[in-house]
């Protein structure tokens, strides 16, 4: 029921963020409308950011106690952070053509940016394709170096002369939002934080069931091989 | 005629929700694939 509760006002909040993207922010007055783009580009970046922190957080406490609760956290929080950085990467050049002239360029954060991706898929590849019990920390190993590249990718633009905007937030001298903007972007930042912890409670329990049936595996692998040893 | 920066809008907002719902789609499968396995060795019914 809380699941169902929730979910709706997930689906309210995205119906209301879009609005508030597409209608109600003004349109900026040197690249049109294709700005409208920021209201799902930068949220989702943000979402990634603290997707891949959670997954921070829970890898060093399963490494510290070895606890699977914390290890299916970290799974869940590191697929749900890789979907939220695809969106970034597609949706980066779909606005950057229009208004660069081109797709892509290895400047800093897109290059950073990248990386990050390509980290956190390397992690699920390695969950899900290496077997035996130190795959959880091994994996808990990848994510804490793994997310040594959030604050680097954050920090690029301001390290680095870059093709990629400067910042609107603590940017210095000329930099900010409208406040209409700056609406419209928290609006979006909201929604998307509800969806993503939408998904991840789905992936949560999906990753503790996948637990509990390995286990199920296990036992009856033992029950077998006792069997096998008393016949 | 749509304005081309309009269109790379659209595909920029639709490309989103297919990312979603192509998650949410594979979330499906998973929980699928679990219940069938979980129904084969009885530890769910």
């Amino acid at each position: 029921m809380k699941f169902k509760i929730f979910a709706v006002i997930t689906f309210l909040l995205l119906s209301y963020a879009l609005y508030q993207g597409m209608w109600a922010a003004p349109r900026e007055q040197t690249m049109g409308e294709i700005q409208r783009i920021f209201y799902y580009h930068v949220p989702s970046a943000w979402t990634s950011f603290l997707c891949f922190l959670a997954n921070f957080i829970a890898s060093v406490v399963y490494l510290a106690r070895r606890n699977l609760k914390a290890d299916a956290f970290a799974v869940s929080t590191a697929e749900v952070g890789v979907v939220f950085c695809t969106v970034v990467l597609v949706t980066g050049p779909l606005w950057a053509r229009p208004v660069w002239g081109i797709w892509w360029t290895w400047d800093a954060r897109l290059t950073t940016t990248l990386v990050l991706w390509l980290i956190y898929v390397s992690y699920l590849i390695l969950r899900r394709y290496s077997t035996g019990q130190a795959t959880p920390t091994l994996a808990a190993a990848l994510a804490i170096f793994g997310f040594l590249d959030v604050p680097i990718v954050h920090m690029s633009i301001r390290w680095w002369r870059t093709q990629h905007p400067q910042p609107v937030i603590a940017g210095g001298q000329g930099s900010g939002l409208d406040p209409h903007m700056w609406t419209a972007v928290l609006w979006n930042w909201v929604a998307f934080m509800a969806f993503a912890a939408l998904l991840i409670w789905v992936r949560y329990r999906l990753e503790i069931v996948r637990q509990q049936l390995d286990e199920a595996h296990a036992l009856k692998a033992v029950g077998q091989a006792e069997g096998s040893f008393t016949r | 005629m749509i304005h081309p920066v309009s269109i790379n809008l659209l595909i920029a907002y639709a490309a989103t929700w297919v990312i979603h719902i192509g998650y949410l789609l594979f979330l499906s499968a998973k929980a699928k694939k679990l219940r069938e396995e979980a129904r084969e060795l009885g530890t769910i019914k």
